[in-house]
């Protein structure tokens, strides 16, 4: 069996090892930026798909497809984002007789009209938010619906992801110009500027269960994920199981994914999001048809490996695993490592990474596409690395958590690493009591050992540039040296 | 006096001491090193260094423990220091480059582009009076769109860029004035 990956970075990565572990043969495709990225390393083969623009690369399909065609892959693994939620895409690979590794084109479909997916899922006697059915886009906007639904609501793109396209509006004059910058933003990064109307829950927590079908019918729960800790819509910090989390109402949103996995017929990994307010009652947002960016933290409480999983339902179209089989144990959290300065508005930064140190140790993963003198550029996402810890219990999980921080080290460029540390040592984090908006208003807080290491720092360095200058002077003055030792000779010549 | 072996150091009797002058994060430490011997904001410590290898990487030892630091040229005098849970702009100057130190221009109005893009919406025109954090300028870059908002209430000063204009990596986009100081005037 041979599989292509149509990614690129950690997500590419990660699956490569997962065709190691399973024998079979990687192809990675890459763009002109990539030409040294690590994924194009670490595949068995390595093919170039386009110019740098990911419009010309990653998303070029036909170039994927010829990609796949000339190395006679089997199959092909999409990763998230770029082609991963592409009906077409998905389409052209199965007529091509290649293994999509994913959902079938028509849950694509469904599920990327988010508008489509909330009707399924109150068919499936799911609980979804009020909100407007109406194509806002025709026309005007009826400010009726937001007096309707009751203001603050959120705008959101009805083929939207990632966060984007996404805008709260708290009265109608806002909400008319919301709808505008929305559907802006939704035209710019999806090529469809529909967006609807959705009730806006505060406080909520942002609640996701992890399910996975076979396609004809079978559809098993392998836990939830809390993804509060969210920035603009961005998710930066992961946790599961969703600490404080009612057993009952674990229980029922559970069994909710599996309703809608099971209206979807669903086929392959994919994630149901909820929403759950202060009442615990829990709204459907939408369903993710692909791997998460944070599906480690389910691999590491359930032992599963989603990824080898995904691929051997692909090949094999049979589920060999049982619900009775899958438990969590302890507590995993991941935290996004991104080339963003969080001082400058999480601004993308770029840069050539000078030094680089990678935390390790027990329960300590690192997914990323990290290595020393690479150049990470603003040209795609501004992922680097995910840093995934486990422990017995949340306490152990958030110690093991800061301490890897701390030893997470990428100079050359700015990350949000110190922003990170500073979210997991708030009290809220480790009381559990985050809500979507946390971040909003989140203030880091300085601790006191910081003067001190600050201290230590500047001693450090004027130690350092003092040695380098003295060495330098030392050079210099053995060369001039030499130099004189040299011209004594010379004179001495003479004298013979 | 912290440290009397200093008395006499203006007639110039301490040869060998070297001053550095290292600011992190707008606070400014003094270290003098005379050969084994350091002080730091006058008070003499105990501090070595080890170099781990060519590349910036070396070890501070100190009588509490060891700690590692990278340190990386970004600009002159000025180093991108990383150790374990800091990562720091520092400058440093040692004391006889001091009198030629450069001015710092922070021309703290200018709006700037902070990656290459596109302006899709430019909503203030030079004379307006905005409000802290009124946007200002809407930049598309890698298909997201990102609002540029006022740091301080001011006066629009001038207007550097177009709508549909496309504009670098440190371009300026608007300049402000503060509010304080357009009523001196």
């Amino acid at each position: 069996m041979k599989i292509l990956i149509a990614n690129r970075g950690e997500i590419a990565v990660r699956i490569i090892r997962a065709c190691r572990d399973l024998g079979y043969t990687s192809v990675a495709v890459y763009s002109e930026r990539d030409r040294e990225a690590l994924h194009t390393r670490y595949a068995d083969e390595a093919v170039y798909i386009g110019p740098t623009p990911a419009s010309q690369s990653y998303l070029n399909i036909e170039a994927v497809l010829a990609a796949a065609r000339k190395t006679h892959a089997d199959a092909i693994h999409p990763g998230y984002g770029f082609l991963s939620e592409n009906t077409l895409f998905a389409e052209k690979v199965e007529k091509a007789g290649i293994i999509f590794i994913g959902p079938s084109p028509a849950s694509i479909a469904l599920t990327g009209d988010k508008l489509e997916a909330r009707k399924i899922a109150a068919q499936a006697g799911v609980p979804v938010l009020p909100g407007s059915e109406f194509n806002l886009n025709e026309g005007s906007v009826p400010k009726a619906i937001g007096a309707e639904i009751g203001y603050p609501v959120l705008v959101k793109a009805v083929s939207g992801g990632g966060g984007r396209g996404i805008r709260l509006a708290g009265n109608d004059e806002e909400l008319l110009q919301m709808v505008g910058s929305a559907s802006q933003e939704a035209k710019l990064a999806f090529g469809d500027d529909k967006v609807y109307i959705e009730k806006f829950v505060r406080p909520a927590r942002h609640i996701e269960v992890q399910i996975l079908g076979d396609g004809a019918g079978n559809i098993l729960v392998i836990g939830e994920r809390e993804c509060s800790i969210q920035r603009r819509h961005q998710k930066l910090i992961e946790e599961s199981p969703a600490p404080g989390l009612d057993k009952e109402v674990r229980a029922h949103l559970y069994e909710a994914a599996r309703q809608v996995g099971l209206a979807l017929q669903y086929r392959s990994l994919g994630t149901v999001e909820f929403l759950l307010d202060e009442n615990q009652n829990f709204y459907f947002i939408e369903v993710n048809p692909r791997i998460q960016v944070e599906h480690p933290i389910t691999e590491l409480v359930t032992g599963i490996d989603l990824v080898n999983t995904q691929i051997l339902l692909a090949a094999s179209g049979c589920l060999t695993l049982q619900q009775e089989q899958i438990h969590m144990r302890g507590t995993a959290i991941e935290a996004r490592v991104i080339a963003e300065d969080p001082e400058q508005s999480f601004m993308p930064t770029s840069g050539q990474v000078s030094y680089l140190k990678i935390p390790s140790g027990s329960g300590i993963r690192v997914d990323s596409a990290l290595y020393q003198g690479m150049y990470i550029s603003t040209d795609y996402d501004s992922l680097v690395a995910k840093l995934i810890v486990w422990g017995e219990d949340r306490t152990t999980a958030i110690r093991r958590m800061l301490g890897a921080l701390e030893d997470f080290n990428i100079a050359g460029l700015t990350t949000d690493l110190g922003y990170l540390r500073d979210i997991v040592r708030s009290e809220d984090f480790l009381s559990g009591q985050v809500d979507t908006m946390y971040l909003e208003s989140f203030q880091s807080v300085e601790p006191e050992d910081a003067q001190k290491l600050q201290r230590e720092t500047a001693l450090a360095v004027a130690l350092y540039i003092h040695n380098k200058l003295k060495q330098t002077a030392a050079l210099v003055n053995k060369e001039s040296n030499q130099w004189r030792t040299a011209a004594w000779r010379e004179q001495m010549v003479g004298f013979y | 006096m912290a440290h009397g072996r200093l008395a006499g150091t203006d007639g110039g009797v301490l040869l060998n001491m070297d001053k550095y002058h290292v600011s992190i994060n707008d606070k400014e430490y003094q270290v003098e090193i005379d050969g084994e011997r350091v002080w730091i904001d006058g008070q003499e410590v105990y501090a070595g260094i080890h170099f781990l290898n060519d590349d910036g990487l070396f070890m501070l030892e100190r009588d509490e423990g060891k700690r590692e630091f990278h340190i990386k040229p970004r600009e002159e005098d000025v180093y991108q220091v990383t150790t374990r849970g800091l990562q720091v702009e520092t400058m440093v100057q040692p004391e006889r480059k001091r009198g030629k130190k450069r001015e710092v221009k922070k021309d703290e109005g200018s709006i700037n582009a902070p990656i290459p893009g596109v302006v899709v919406k430019v909503l203030v025109a030079a004379g307006d009076a905005v409000e802290n954090n009124q946007v200002l300028v809407v930049l598309e870059s890698m298909k997201m769109l990102m609002e540029f908002r006022a740091p301080f209430a001011g006066v629009v000063e001038k207007v550097v860029v177009a709508m549909g204009q496309s504009v670098e990596k440190g371009d300026g986009m608007v300049v402000l004035k503060k509010m304080a100081q357009v009523s001196q005037q």
